[in-house]
């Protein structure tokens, strides 16, 4: 069923990983809303995917028990946490597209010996930091983990794997987990689950099926994947890069925003140096008018009184310094006011009250 | 007074600690826009004090003057020495004004610092050494740990634009 197709679209997708992303971001989507109808496409994050990357040319070489099995083939490795309502309900399709092979595969799986063997024999040669003797665990767990399965029973065995596995696991495998996402190929949620088990300060990584076991370029993998991380951080803070996918595009954006950003600063310094004749007593009208509102508003412990028929008398600032300010929340500012009020207003009240330009706010503020 | 300013920063930087993250494992919280309009409004009394009222400055020299101390005030409302940005910024603004700042030594993770020199060539001004430039102190730091910096820079800077805003509204003739 649009094997053919799905293939071809792999291998295009096997480039070069960095360069990649895009293209494996966009589409992997439209293959997923056909093979899978009940594939919500909810938080599909393109642009980590990518990330990873992975080698389509194992596809084929896998044995796959089921032909029909193939739209599963292209099961994208899901990366990030937010997955994790996903995975229940996506299960389901797999066993509907599979024709009903799968359909018991929540429960006993007959093929549970011959995948058993598949993986034990993918695992053979990966870094073992965890114990791959998780053989007993049948369970598969939704959250977070998808896995390209290159074979249906592979997939079904992980899935239940991951399933009765799950709720073992801590909750904070957001990193772990992301990382695990793209690190293997092979549908091996049993090992990266065990691997979660023994967390440490820094991340470990397996090597994916056909790819380095290099500690360079396992390294390499997490490092892109923490600067994508970063990156998507970064996406939500610039307004307007919310549709833009690729690292290069998305770096001349926040490029541009800080720029613009810092070019806002110093057009307002400048606009702020013209104003600046009235700048003195300004600023100590509008930091005393400020603690005053905000002492007003609290109970007046400092027994500042004698200010506040001052308000009346300052001149233009009292409506337009007052929205600004107004919505300073008044806990934040309390200790400080009492500070500054010990410090410098309640000494000398004969100054407050004058607001000469020369009667502005003692130095020691 | 020098204890006026700990206590004020001691009790922002307490603002910024009990803030919630909204990120799991990055942390990018500033603190609310008071803080950094309280350091701004203290730096900006503080200029014109040290100024006479009526010094014939001329435009320029104020706005940059005013530029520098909108920095460091945001540098010092954001977090003063817990982020590598606001520790470059300080310093270099130290460093103007031929004064020694010392932060205090933080542990360092030993990280892979698998840095984009293991090029032989000299690659065309790429994106992240266009943003190293950009963001104070970003010269020798990751790439990840860029990314974060710049985040929570760009998070300070807006909120410094919308303190100033409001103060050149408010300040602004009618």
């Amino acid at each position: 069923m649009g094997g053919e197709s799905n293939e071809g679209e792999m291998g295009f997708k096997h480039g070069d990983d960095e360069s990649g992303i895009s293209r494996v971001g966009i589409t992997p989507m439209p293959l997923y809303a056909k093979a899978d109808p009940f594939f919500s496409s909810a938080d599909w994050d393109p642009v980590v995917n990518g990330a990873g990357g992975f080698s389509s040319s194992h596809y084929p070489s896998m044995a796959m028990d089921n032909p029909g099995m193939s739209c599963f083939s292209h099961y994208q490795p899901g990366s990030g946490s937010g997955y994790a309502a996903e995975m229940p309900p996506s299960l389901l399709p797999f066993g509907d597209c599979g024709g009903g092979q799968i359909g018991h595969f929540l429960g006993s799986d007959k093929k549970g010996e011959s995948v058993g063997r598949l993986i034990r024999a993918g695992e053979s040669h990966h870094e073992d930091h965890h114990q791959v003797s998780d053989d007993g665990v049948l369970g598969a767990s939704p959250i977070g983990k998808r896995r390209l399965p290159e074979a249906e029973s592979q997939w079904n065995k992980k899935a239940v794997e991951e399933f009765q596995e799950d709720p073992q696991r801590g909750s904070d495998q957001s990193q772990k987990k992301h990382k695990n996402d793209q690190s293997k190929e092979t549908v091996n949620k049993e090992s990266s689950q065990s691997e979660e088990a023994p967390k440490e300060n820094y991340i470990h990584m397996r090597a994916r099926r056909g790819q380095a076991t290099n500690s360079h370029s396992l390294a390499e993998r997490v490092r892109r994947e923490k600067i994508s991380e970063r990156m998507r951080l970064l996406q939500e803070l610039v307004p307007g890069c919310n549709k833009i996918t690729g690292k290069a595009v998305m770096l001349d954006e926040i490029i541009n925003y800080v720029q613009s950003l810092q070019q806002q600063v110093e057009f307002l310094s400048m606009k702020l140096a013209t104003v600046n004749p009235e700048i003195n007593v300004d600023i100590d009208r509008i930091l005393a008018k400020d603690l005053l509102q905000s002492r007003d508003r609290n109970t007046p412990t400092l027994g500042l009184n004698p200010f506040t028929g001052f308000q009346g008398t300052i001149p233009n600032l009292s409506t337009t310094t007052n929205p600004q300010y107004n919505s300073l929340p008044q806990t934040t500012l309390e200790s400080e006011l009492q500070n500054l009020y010990q410090m410098g207003f309640v000494s000398n009240p004969s100054t407050m009250s004058s607001f000469s330009p020369n009667g502005r706010l003692k130095p020691e503020l | 007074m020098s204890f006026i300013k700990v206590l004020i920063l001691k009790f922002s930087s307490l603002r910024t600690q009990t803030m919630a993250s909204s990120d799991k494992t990055i942390n990018t919280d500033v603190p609310e826009k008071d803080v950094f309009a309280i350091h701004f409004l203290q730096s900006l009394s503080n200029l014109t004090t040290q100024n006479p009222f009526n010094s014939p400055d001329t435009t320029n020299y104020r706005a940059r003057k005013i530029k520098k101390a909108a920095y460091v005030s945001m540098a010092k409302a954001a977090g003063g020495s817990s982020r590598l940005w606001s520790r470059a910024l300080l310093g270099r603004a130290a460093k103007e004004n031929n004064k020694i700042v010392r932060f205090a030594r933080r542990k360092r993770k030993v990280t892979w610092k698998i840095s984009s020199k293991r090029r032989s060539d000299q690659r065309a001004p790429e994106a992240t050494d266009r943003l190293r430039n950009l963001v104070p102190g970003g010269g020798t730091m990751e790439t990840s740990k860029l990314m974060e910096e710049t985040a929570h820079y760009i998070k300070c800077l807006s909120m410094q634009v919308k303190v100033m805003q409001c103060l050149v509204d408010g300040l602004s003739p009618k």
